[in-house]
């Protein structure tokens, strides 16, 4: 009883994810709410789940000691005529031992294809750790849940953003503090060159007050007891002379191999942080003939996060950004050709249907060949482009390399199998000598004397396109003449005569049919 | 519970990775993405992705974290992919340091400590770095059903029955991350005698109990997958036969480590072909050819040359416009095709030099009667021939004497004569005589073991009947081959874990679960992982495969080990073994 008990509550609450009719999984009579079907399976089945009140009835009305059976009310039953068919394999039998219906879905199935097992409770609902065992079908072996599941991954983002916070915290007051220290120096010097640039001891007196107030911006380390730099650690000596950063105040040799410090003049620190708020414009200081020195650390958390945004402003370079266009393009024709495709299939459907095509298709298709064409066309410049340009590091070499791998790939997935579309071939970059000759062939093979409506249609769209492509190529001369680019545009003009003896040709065979 | 299914699951997250919204920066608009990796995650990808399905992605730059010498590339977003070892998270730390690029999503193939992350987001002051993730793939595929973990057996381990620190850690890691990434939370069986197994099951279970909440915590299943652990020291013959199956003959005679194949040691090798990838993904030959007999793939290849050459045939006729347009249309694929023809039967060729040269034939066929047959005076007889013949290897001699003194251990006089005919031999080194006597003190303490514990492997006779039908019903074509005659002993565990009759005593379980209480009520279990400590061989993966393809729709096994080996990689690691545990 205890074990069966589990079994329907668990499938109670199952069943509670559907919120209407429910129908009860014992007689399948209809019910409205989960406290109504409680109640129906509490009296009318004998369900209960140990409540004293219950026990006590069940006691009075001695319990069936019959073992809950499974429902097989949602079975599916032979047909009509007494037959059953496996949904496997559509094997049909009308003896009553060759088929066998899953247990949890209730479809039938032959003896073949029904030989999984899985944990059902008596609502042939499954129950990984309180059902039993019946047979089922593959398909419902293979849809319990965990089953076919994997690839387990664990987001430590908030984790690690969090930590992020807590560290950069200090960091953040420390770089505050640097850069008050900074305003204030550079504030101070700048006044104080205000006040002494009349003076004849100018320089003189400059030095001594601007000291003065480096010590009072920044308490200056005791350098007794200090026996190595902070940044580099190698001990002072005669040669190597101790310094103090004015900023942090800590001692650091001035090593030019290490970097440890250096005296970077007013101009250049102000110009670096231009967003500090100091008192005197930023082109006013530029005159300060001044230098500070400044440690490696203090530099480095002042003016690293600095340049690092600044770099990211910058205009991307050529070869990404070419890149770049050239994947928006990619993605334009594979998209245009997915399109062409289906309206393709749908002029198919119609041709066989024998319906002449409409005339709104009819410029629908010109328009998305165009768009085609132009596309392809991009992308072939595109690409060129790419490969002028003279990449700047290792790195962008190894960008080009790939690009060219990535678009080369694509021009012989996606554009040389467009070849069936007429004029296309000429714009394919690839179109060596082998891809352009069957298609000049081709054009004078079509000699007909006698052209069908359908033929005629097809060559004028044919000479539509060749015309369009020809503009396109005369435009294209223009441009690169304007660029200056003379090896282009003898490839073109070479492209163009063909074009124009296409167009002749086809022109022929259409013969008066053709319109101007 | 295919192994690929995962791998592309974890690419595809990777090539894909979105920062959270919201935080769409500047740098978010930059498609171009550069791939970092350090030298193990290269495996891992180069094993399941192929260049061109990364360039698809915009993956047009990659790189070691290791390398030092990589450009500054701001405007490129950059996707890390490594492995939490101390090494790379140091690389990553100097990297974040001075960010080289505009934009981090890191992606850790196993789980990383706090105090790792902690370092790693104190390192970030310049807050370029956006994602960061755990996947679990620390493990290299090998087949759909296959895995390995690369860690060379010499490092794992002290001595034959204690792990080495590092050895066990590394193993545990790598181990969960598999579980991980088949969201399974197995059940753990292993091999009771071996303590390897033993030590290895307490850290994985105490792992996953660790973890239960935040990682493993997957919907319970009816039939819980079972992990089992198995000692290589429990099956030791099967790594000392001679294989006759394409993919272990590779890794036999030439050698393929994360499948790259290194042909540079054939004479007159074209140098495309010094190097070449292997992989059943890839290369649909290799996979239809992987599993067969060297009889069978001889027939495949003349067909796949045949094949070729109708093409070539073909193409060279080009007579009409339609013979250039269909060979223009077909010319990438014939390239490839091409490409495939040569590498394969380069390897092929030299497959067959190799056997030729050092009269495998001869050898295997003694081999394989001696480790089928009990105590035949003829087997000896042939032995005896081969150990005496001059022109026989004199590790094939070894080999052969220690597979003898694994099947005949107890038979004391024809042992010593064994290694009286050995010392005869000229030129036989005195260590090659030690390996014999630590070999034999090593699986003769372990059969001494086998007898006292269970019987499990003797009742083999018992059940013999049974286990070779099911054989014979599972590889047909093999029956009355005299060079496979061995069936390695998982493909009898196999058997009784799809019948459900694997004792307690011999395979223990850690707790005592409900399932395991009344283990001979419940039906099979469904999701099996074998792993082998110790390394696995490519002929048990083939019966995996076979086992996985005659159960299909009831039972899923996968394979796996601590690395996969050869022979030659076995006798070794025998000898490496330290004899102070024994």
């Amino acid at each position: 009883m205890d074990k069966e008990g589990g079994g329907n509550s668990s499938g109670g609450r199952q069943q509670s994810g559907k919120v209407t009719n429910i129908s009860c999984p014992v007689c399948g009579e209809s019910i409205e709410g989960l406290t109504k079907l409680n109640n129906h399976l509490d009296i009318d089945h004998g369900f209960d789940n140990g409540s004293p009140e219950v026990q006590k009835r069940n006691s009075k009305n001695p319990k069936t000691s019959k073992v809950q059976q499974i429902v097989k009310n949602h079975w599916q039953r032979p047909d009509s005529y007494g037959r059953a068919v496996c949904q496997e394999c559509g094997s049909s039998s009308k003896k009553s031992n060759a088929f066998i219906n899953c247990r949890k879905c209730g479809l039938i199935y032959c003896n073949l294809h029904c030989k999984n097992i899985i944990k059902l409770n008596t609502d042939a609902q499954y129950d990984p750790l309180h059902g039993k065992w019946y047979a089922c079908c593959y398909r419902c072996f293979s849809e319990r849940p965990g089953y076919n599941d994997y690839g387990s991954f664990v987001d430590k983002t908030s984790s690690f953003i969090g930590l992020r916070e807590t560290k950069n915290e200090d960091k953040r007051l420390r770089l505050l503090q640097l850069e008050n220290r900074l305003v204030r120096l550079v504030n101070g010097i700048a006044s104080i060159h205000a006040k002494c640039k009349s003076s004849i001891l100018m320089s003189f007196t400059m030095r001594n007050e601007a000291s003065e107030l480096e010590r009072t911006v920044t308490p200056w380390r005791n350098d007794r007891g200090v026996l190595d730099c902070s940044v580099c650690f190698k001990p002072f000596g005669l040669t190597l002379w101790k310094h103090h950063c004015r900023l942090c105040g800590n001692i650091v040799c001035n090593r030019d191999e290490t970097g440890c410090s250096s005296e970077i003049s007013l101009q250049h620190l102000v110009n670096a942080a231009k967003d500090l708020p100091y008192q005197q414009k930023v082109s006013d200081l530029a005159e300060i003939d001044h230098s500070i020195r400044l440690c490696y650390k203090c530099i480095r958390s002042l003016y690293g996060e600095r340049k690092f945004k600044k770099d990211l402003q910058k205009p991307k370079p050529q070869l990404l950004s070419l890149c770049e266009s050239l994947e928006s393009t990619s993605k334009l024709i594979t998209d245009t050709i997915s399109h062409m495709e289906k309206f393709m299939i749908r002029m198919d459907d119609s041709k066989i249907a024998e319906q002449i095509p409409k005339e709104e298709d009819m410029t629908e298709s010109k328009k998305m060949r165009t768009k085609l064409l132009r596309s392809v066309a991009m992308y072939n410049s595109l690409a060129r482009q790419v490969s002028r340009i003279t990449p700047a590091n290792p790195t962008e070499a190894k960008i080009k390399r790939s690009v060219q791998v990535a678009s080369s790939t694509f021009i012989n997935e996606k554009i040389l199998s467009l070849k069936r579309v007429p004029g296309m071939i000429d714009d394919s970059p690839r179109t060596s000598s082998p891809i352009r000759e069957p298609d000049k062939v081709k054009s004078t093979d079509l000699l007909f004397n006698n052209l069908t409506i359908s033929e005629v249609k097809k060559y004028r769209e044919e000479l539509m396109v060749l015309k369009e492509q020809k503009f396109l190529v005369e435009s294209m001369i223009e441009e690169a003449k304007k660029q200056r680019k003379f090896d282009e545009v003898a490839t073109l003009s070479t492209n163009l005569n063909e074009l124009s003896e296409q167009i002749a040709t086809t022109q022929g065979n259409l013969g008066e049919q053709g319109f101007t | 519970m295919d192994l690929f299914t995962v791998a592309d699951f974890y690419i595809n997250r990777l090539v894909n990775s979105q920062a959270r919204a919201g935080s769409t920066s500047l740098v978010e608009q930059n498609r171009i993405k550069a791939l970092i990796l350090d030298k193990d995650t290269t495996s891992t990808i180069s094993m399941c992705a192929t260049q061109s399905e990364l360039l698809n992605h915009e993956i047009y730059l990659v790189d070691t974290i290791e390398n030092d010498n990589r450009d500054v590339m701001r405007h490129l977003r950059c996707l890390v992919y490594v492995k939490p070892t101390e090494e790379t998270i140091q690389a990553l730390i100097r990297e974040l340091e001075n960010p080289r690029y505009g934009d981090y999503h890191i992606f850790f193939n196993n789980t990383v400590t706090k105090s790792q992350l902690e370092r790693l987001a104190e390192a970030d002051s310049m807050e370029c770095v956006s994602k960061v993730e755990e996947i679990f793939q620390d493990y290299f595929i090998l087949n759909e059903d296959l895995f390995s973990f690369d860690l060379p057996p010499e490092n794992l381990f002290t001595n034959s029955l204690l792990w080495d620190e590092v050895g066990l850690t590394d193993c545990t890691k790598s181990l969960t991350s598999l579980l991980l990434s088949l969201k399974l939370k197995p059940e753990i069986r292993f091999d009771a005698p071996s303590r390897l197994c033993g030590k290895l099951a307490k850290e994985i279970s105490y792992e996953i109990n660790q973890n239960e909440r935040s990682l493993f915590d997957f919907p319970p299943m009816d039939s819980p997958p079972v992990l089992v652990l198995l000692d290589r020291k429990t099956d030791p013959l099967t790594p000392l036969l001679q294989p006759w199956t394409y993919q272990s003959m590779i890794n036999e005679y030439i050698g393929v480590k994360r499948n790259m194949v290194d042909l540079s040691k054939v004479p007159d090798i074209d140098k495309d072909l010094q190097k070449v990838t292997l992989s059943p993904r890839q290369d649909s030959f290799f996979k239809d050819t992987m599993y067969l007999n060297f009889g069978e793939l001889g027939d495949k290849i003349k067909q796949y040359v045949d094949n070729y050459k109708d093409k070539t045939n073909t193409n060279s006729q080009i007579n009409s416009i339609e013979d250039i347009k269909n060979f223009i249309e077909k010319y990438p694929e014939f390239r490839k095709l091409s490409g495939s023809v040569a590498k394969h039967m380069a390897i092929v060729g030299e497959l067959d030099r190799q056997l030729q040269m050092r009269d495998v034939w001869e050898v295997s066929e003694v081999e394989q009667n001696l480790s089928v047959h009990k105590d035949d005076p003829e087997d000896f007889r042939d032995l005896v021939k081969i150990l005496e013949s001059p022109k026989i290897d004199k590790y094939y001699k070894l080999k052969l004497a220690c597979i003898y003194a694994l099947r005949q251990g107890n038979n004391n006089s024809q042992l010593n004569e064994i290694v009286q005919i050995l010392q005869k031999q000229p030129l036989f080194p005195v260590d090659d005589i030690n390996l014999f006597h630590k070999f034999r003190r090593i699986f003769g303490q372990n059969q001494a073991v086998d007898e006292g514990q269970g019987r499990y492997w003797e009742r083999d006779d018992l059940l013999s009947e049974l286990t070779k039908r099911f054989n014979s019903k599972v590889r047909n074509a093999d029956s009355g081959n005299v060079f496979m005659q061995h069936i390695p002993k998982i493909s009898k565990l196999l058997t009784d874990f799809s019948k459900n009759k694997v004792p307690k005593e011999q395979f223990k379980t850690l707790e005592e679960t409900e399932t395991s209480r009344n283990a001979n009520a419940s039906p099979p279990s469904q999701d099996l992982i074998v792993f082998v400590v110790g390394g696995v061989t490519f002929e048990e993966a083939r019966f995996v495969h076979e086992f996985n393809e005659t159960m299909r729709g009831k039972m899923r096994v996968i394979l796996g080990g601590t690395s996969v080996i050869s022979t030659h990689e076995y006798m070794e690691s025998i000898r490496q073994t330290n004899n102070s545990g024994i």
